[in-house]
């Protein structure tokens, strides 16, 4: 019953953010599209940090190796943006599998000071081959996915349902895959990797192969972020970039499915509202701090946690005498991005 | 049954977010793209010459770094502000109709992030509706903002950028505002040309599309002489030492040392190359203001060129002689915030200002065509922060604003630029090249 609630929630969320650009301008849909983006970069790192326990402040990089790549296929080898689909997730999904054989040996901050060295020095690469990618000053692709000719809709929708399509994809696997044997397998890890290995889980090849997943995610939403801003430069790939996707998972609940949408949101209408509110931009990171600071005090499991704790409580109360042994919604153990030993 | 908070609440935004943002018709069916009539600039232009404007307002708008770590390179909001506070107080801008337009300026906050600059220009355009945008902030943010720019036909005026790529005559709806960088390359390089018609030059560059274009432009005025760049090391930018290069560097014992570097690493540069015992007469090129050449090491600035487009208004001597910017210090202090800002880097912002103040004034009619093709003719010789004998001129085919500079012979002693014979200006040779 519960479960059917829920489908039927998410259904008409994407029902309404399918709807949105019949009834919304341009300019809300261009934001909606990097809401949609930042959904999927911080789901990849909550496939890594929130189910499997691996830190990584590296992700930036796997975004910009995969947005990078799209660029220059489509700009410069005249691909279509759907033949760098593929070969870009793929990119990201290797250096992101060779980035995660030093996660086999350390762990925790140790790992995410590796893949912080990653997301650093992600940035010059564009600016060390300064012919190909136009360097510091960033490089325009000029050519639209450009949307179907028979559909008769504008450029600008198109590619933001194409964008919203391949999101709920992954939310849908992401799903689908904590629920499996292998998603179980990968959240034992993060729990108890001892326990794990003795019931049979082959830890270093989960390991890698989550991390390989994660930056494929992650070369996605770079992908995506081609797509929609038919621009890259280094500046938008900066470690900055990761330490912001960390900020998303953790404000908007790491382990869950809402929590990454509920931080995507967050990230992109928060600088947006301070914006509006006259209060010096200058302060957006002081902001931005403060609230991570409340969220770790008070709300633990991030704004996914604390609504479903809110739920549970509210169910409790209103738990009718002919359903007593109704459960509280069930909810993943969540767990703060930096806890782990 | 209980449904899940926290899906009605990502339900509930998302229902939010359409409802609230409702305006200025769907995305589904949007028309940017179609081509509108009109001949030369306005070709393929939607309809839309005189959004932002009403009787008595004119909207501008910018997108530059308020937070972020280059925060404090965006100053030049705040000399914007006090131009259009003094013009204001006068009434507004006269048009070419007869009426005067107070100057309504809407900015946004990009932290230096080329993307997020894009998303504000998009909003600026189409959803502040923005007459012109004025001093768009950063190469990067300039590029990626122009396919906006140029499918709405809205002229982003004297773009606070030097990239020469900002003269691409495919883009003619944005202007630069400060002098390229190839053309800067090129005057340093007639300078050395003509003075030191045989010399050997060892060169420092920082690894990337400015350094190229400072580089590609001292090339191009030095070829065909017999001046001769004997070595060239490069650098990234942000790395933290460059001693090994210019140890390679000195071994040539060059006469002549251009230092393609700014802030820390071109001030260490420059030590380095003091330490070394080389004795070279140094090239700097303006990234290096006059503040930071004046914590050298002793001996380190001795013999050092470089070019400029302004008086020094660090000296306070000059500042207090020259009128304009006194006006300018008056209308600065009273404006909120600027307390905290540097007014010499800020003064771009009331120069911007004041060009935008005559673009509008000479237009040949009062719309977005109009003031674009006056941007694209501007002659001008009002108050500025200019030196004399420094053109303020395009023309259609060149749109490139200064194409002068000034050298200066740095003088350690007293930290101050000493000018070093008359003013170069190239203006009509430069032409848009990419920067390769």
């Amino acid at each position: 019953m519960n479960k059917n609630v829920t489908r039927a929630l998410w259904a008409g969320l994407l029902c309404l953010l399918a709807l949105a650009p019949f009834v919304v301008g341009t300019v809300e849909i261009s934001a909606f599209q990097k809401v949609v983006y930042l959904s999927v970069a911080v789901m990849s790192l909550n496939v890594l940090t929130g189910f499997n326990g691996q830190a990584s402040i590296g992700h930036s990089a796997f975004m910009g190796i995969a947005a990078y790549f799209t660029a220059l296929a489509v700009q410069s080898h005249g691909w279509s943006y759907w033949a760098a689909l593929p070969a870009s997730i793929l990119v990201a999904a290797l250096v992101g599998a060779l980035a995660g054989v030093p996660a086999l040996r350390i762990r925790g901050m140790n790992l995410a000071l590796v893949t912080l060295g990653l997301g650093m020095v992600f940035p010059q690469l564009p600016i060390r081959f300064t012919e190909e990618t136009g360097g510091t000053q960033g490089m325009p692709v000029d050519e639209p996915l450009a949307a179907p000719a028979f559909l008769n809709v504008s450029d600008v929708a198109w590619r933001y349902w194409v964008l919203l399509a391949l999101a709920a994809l992954v939310f849908w696997l992401v799903r689908n895959f904590r629920a499996s044997r292998v998603g179980r397998a990968v959240i034992a890890i993060r729990d108890q990797p001892i326990a794990a290995h003795t019931a049979g889980v082959n830890v270093a090849a989960t390991k890698i192969a989550v991390f390989a997943v994660s930056a494929g995610m992650a070369g996605l939403a770079g992908w995506m972020f081609t797509v929609a801003n038919q621009f890259v430069s280094p500046s938008d790939f900066t470690v900055l970039v990761s330490i912001n996707l960390l900020l998303g998972m953790a404000i908007g609940g790491s382990g869950t499915l809402a929590g990454p949408v509920i931080g995507a949101v967050f990230l992109h209408y928060i600088p947006e509202a301070v914006n509006g509110t006259g209060i010096d931009p200058v302060l957006t990171p002081a902001l931005y701090g403060l609230i991570l600071i409340l969220v770790v005090y008070f709300l633990p499991g991030g704004a996914a946690g604390g609504l479903a704790q809110l739920s549970a409580r509210f169910a409790a109360s209103r738990r009718s005498p002919d359903e007593p042994g109704q459960a509280p919604p069930s909810t993943p153990r969540l767990t703060s991005s930096t806890s782990h030993p | 049954m209980t449904p899940r908070p926290k899906l009605m609440l990502a339900a509930a935004l998302g229902a939010a977010g359409l409802l609230t943002t409702a305006c200025g018709g769907s995305a589904v069916s949007d028309s940017s793209n179609a081509s509108g009539q009109g001949s030369g600039l306005a070709r393929g232009c939607p309809d839309n010459g005189t959004t932002g404007l009403t009787d008595t307002t004119i909207k501008l708008g910018l997108s530059q770094p308020l937070s972020g770590p280059y925060v404090s390179v965006g100053g030049q909001l705040y000399g914007m502000q006090a131009y259009f506070a003094y013009v204001n107080s006068q009434g507004g801008i006269q048009g070419p109709d007869g009426r005067k337009r107070k100057v309504e300026l809407v900015y946004k906050d990009d932290a230096y992030t080329a993307t997020k600059a894009k998303a504000n220009v998009d909003q600026l355009v189409n959803r502040d509706k923005v007459f012109a945008l004025l001093g768009q902030f950063g190469t990067a943010g300039n590029l990626a903002a122009r396919p906006i720019i140029a499918q709405q036909c809205v002229p982003s005026l004297f773009a606070t950028t030097g990239a020469p790529e900002l003269a691409n005559p495919k883009y003619p709806w944005a202007i630069a505002g400060s002098i390229s960088y190839a053309t800067e390359g090129r005057i340093l390089g007639q300078y050395v040309r003509d003075k030191h018609p045989n010399a050997t030059v060892a060169v420092l560059e920082q690894d990337d599309d400015l350094g190229r274009a400072y580089l590609q432009g001292f090339e191009q005025a030095i070829a065909g002489s017999g001046v001769k760049v004997v070595a060239t090391q490069t650098f990234e930018a942000g790395e933290p030492d460059v001693k090994n290069q210019i140890t390679t560097l000195a071994a040539t014992k060059a006469d002549l040392y251009f230092n393609v570097a700014s802030g820390l690493t071109g001030l260490q540069a420059l030590n380095h190359v003091h330490a070394s015992g080389w004795r070279p007469e140094v090239i700097q090129v303006a990234q290096l203001p006059v503040t930071l050449l004046r914590r050298l090491q002793p001996g380190a600035g001795d013999r050092l060129i470089t070019g400029g487009t302004g008086p020094d208004f660090a000296n306070p001597e000059v500042a207090a002689g020259n009128e304009e910017f006194q006006l300018y210090m008056q209308w600065f202090r009273k404006t909120p915030g600027a307390d905290k800002i540097d007014p010499l880097s800020a003064s771009q912002g009331w120069f911007q200002g004041r060009l935008l103040d005559w673009t509008v004034r000479h237009a040949t009619t009062m719309d977005r065509v109009g003031v674009m093709e006056s941007a694209r003719s501007i002659d001008y010789t009002g108050p500025s922060f200019t030196l004399p004998g420094i053109k303020i001129h395009t023309t259609p085919d060149d749109p490139h604003l200064f194409e002068g500079m000034q050298l200066n012979r740095f003088d350690a002693a007293k930290g101050r630029l000493v000018p070093l014979g008359e003013v170069i200006d190239i203006d009509g040779q430069v032409k848009y090249e990419p920067v390769s």
